[in-house]
């Protein structure tokens, strides 16, 4: 009841949330207001929500789960993944926040057609919608499989629920509504994963036990092959990890789209700072969780459950509570920002392009409209859920960083690079990766992961077609790269 | 000079060294008999060095980074 109660008022918080932004919203300056908080967010609050929306489902429920599943593997499956931050900071962010100022662009369509033109921007508003869908909906059967794990309530419900709660808080409050829930979400993750990972070693006694364990339930938990041998060689496991993770990072629309909001990039080391202290935190300690969920449940009907079951377990359903409230606050902050990401492309890369002279009423009109149908679309794909969420997870970000990482690199660094050569660069990434993914021989060619294939055939495209077109114009190539 | 070039370069480059060593880590003690030798704070070698050297020096390159060579170039604010 009290685990309940907790998860209850966390999410009361996160509606409350939402109506305070929404005053902040001028309807004359929807489009900025709306999508980027009028660019008005400093370092700290920009630093936790890129971290927060790119730290899913995928990573809190998901990790623990792997480690259950495959054993100590994971820690080479994520062995730089404390690094992130340094991709989606260090590559893109400082990038996109000056050109985003610069050319008033509001997202990453956005930001394309400014750089490679309305068709480039049109393949990329389609594809945001084509990948994100499914990894919005991903993060609403997590939320929902754990709600019925912990505190019984039916699945379904809980799928309504989590969305409902979702949709609330970001149409009324936009991005600074989500600015405000993923930072107070991003300390409650951190809160949550600390409580995890002391528990298991103070439950334990140290790593031992824990390492025992993982090798009484056969060889392949403790080395870096995995269980059922995931990860053949370490060129396979570069491939599907730093390459796959790394490029889905700063690939990822719903992540870039978090430096539109930002005031200015002074102190933007600081962002660099707190986003590498929260995967420190994050995913090493997300391991241990998990590798105390194997010794303590060796029978778990679930991979996913593993962090949820041991939070029950070992605390007080007080700090239960709010571990379950940080393992949901993980997959909403994730799903508002692809919810914002996905209204902002139909809104401005679609709705705006085909009526330029809609009155901002209408356009917050549509804006709330998409966000609603976005919401309702990834709650009825959840309501029939796949068995295994790091498979949706991983399929998601494979096609993160095959589709947009490459023409994203050209737009932020290269003036030789042409929207022709961006489309087919968005187009070749994404059909080679879903093709190598599909069962049969030429899965995972030369023992190199779809991804690596995908990421290659994005970057060869760029590049040939580029060479092969015309330049871009002596003022476009000024105006970005000067 | 290209505002942030710089800076990607040198981000992306570490990040992929890390990438890479890491794996080499693993390619060494990882892949077989990760048990066949004393275990470090009760974990295999090679996990111990992935795991908490890799996180701790990941961590302090990235703060090191941050307050030294990377650059709030062209703030555009």
């Amino acid at each position: 009841m009290t685990t309940t109660l907790i998860f209850v008022m966390y999410l009361v918080l996160m509606v409350l949330v939402g109506f305070v932004a929404s005053k902040y919203i001028k309807e004359e300056n929807f489009m900025v207001d709306f999508y980027t908080a009028g660019r008005s967010l400093g370092p700290i609050i920009i630093g936790l929500t890129v971290i927060s929306s790119f730290v899913s489902g995928g990573a809190i429920i998901a990790t623990p789960g792997t480690v259950y599943e495959m054993g100590y593997s994971t820690v080479l499956y994520e062995s730089v993944s404390v690094a992130y931050a340094l991709v989606v900071v260090g590559v893109v962010g400082l990038r996109v926040a000056q050109l985003g100022r610069r050319f008033n662009a509001v997202s990453m369509p956005d930001l394309f057609r400014k750089r490679y033109g309305d068709t480039a921007a049109l393949i990329c508003t389609v594809l945001i919608l084509l990948v994100l869908f499914p990894y919005m909906a991903v993060q609403f059967i997590g939320v929902s499989r754990v709600l019925q794990a912990v505190v019984g309530l039916d699945f379904s419900l809980g799928v309504l629920i989590t969305a409902g709660v979702v949709l609330v808080y970001i149409s009324f409050g936009g991005m600074l509504a989500q600015a405000w829930t993923n930072t107070i979400q991003a300390l409650i993750m951190i809160t949550a994963v600390l409580l995890g990972a002391i528990g298991v070693l103070w439950h334990f006694g140290g790593f031992t036990p824990l390492t025992e364990a993982l090798a009484a339930r056969g060889p392949d938990f403790v080395n870096a092959h995995g269980n059922g041998n995931w990860l053949p060689t370490a060129l396979y496991s570069f491939t599907y990890s730093p390459i796959l993770v790394g490029f889905a990072t700063f690939g990822a629309p719903h992540v870039v789209t978090r430096f539109f909001a930002l005031r200015d990039t002074r102190n933007f080391k600081l962002i660099l700072i707190i986003s590498a202290v929260a995967c420190f935190i994050w995913f090493p300690l997300l391991q241990v969780v998990g590798a105390g969920s194997v010794a303590m449940f060796p029978n778990l009907e679930h991979s996913d459950l593993a962090f949820p079951a041991l939070a029950t377990q070992l605390f007080h359903p007080l700090l239960a509570g709010i571990v379950l409230a940080g393992i949901a606050a993980a997959m909403m902050s994730t799903v508002d920002a692809m919810l914002i990401t996905v209204s902002v492309s139909v809104t401005r890369d679609l709705f705006q392009r085909l009526r330029p002279d809609a009155s901002p009423k209408l356009l917050r009109l549509i804006g709330t409209l998409s966000t609603v149908v976005a919401a309702a679309g990834a709650a009825v794909i959840a309501l029939n859920p796949p068995s295994y969420i790091l498979a949706i997870v991983q399929v998601a970000l494979a096609g993160l960083a095959c589709t947009f990482a490459i023409p994203l690199l050209g737009a932020l660094y290269w003036p030789r690079a042409t929207g022709r050569a961006a489309a087919w660069s968005m187009i070749m990434g994404f059909t080679v990766l879903y093709l190598l993914y599909l069962p049969g021989p030429f899965q995972h060619p030369l023992g190199i992961h779809a991804a690596g294939w995908g990421v290659t055939a994005s970057l060869v495209s760029l590049v040939a077609v580029s060479l092969l077109s015309e330049k871009p114009s002596q003022k476009l190539v000024a105006e970005f790269y000067t | 000079m290209m505002p942030g070039r710089t800076n990607a370069f040198i981000s992306l480059g570490t990040f992929l060294l890390f990438g890479i060593l890491t794996h080499l880590v693993a390619s060494l003690w990882g892949f077989d008999n990760p048990m066949d030798y004393p275990l470090i704070m009760g974990l295999p070698r090679w996990v111990f060095l992935l795991l908490v050297v890799g996180s701790i020096v990941q961590l302090a390159v990235q703060i090191i980074y941050a307050l030294t060579l990377f650059k709030d170039e062209g703030a555009g604010s």
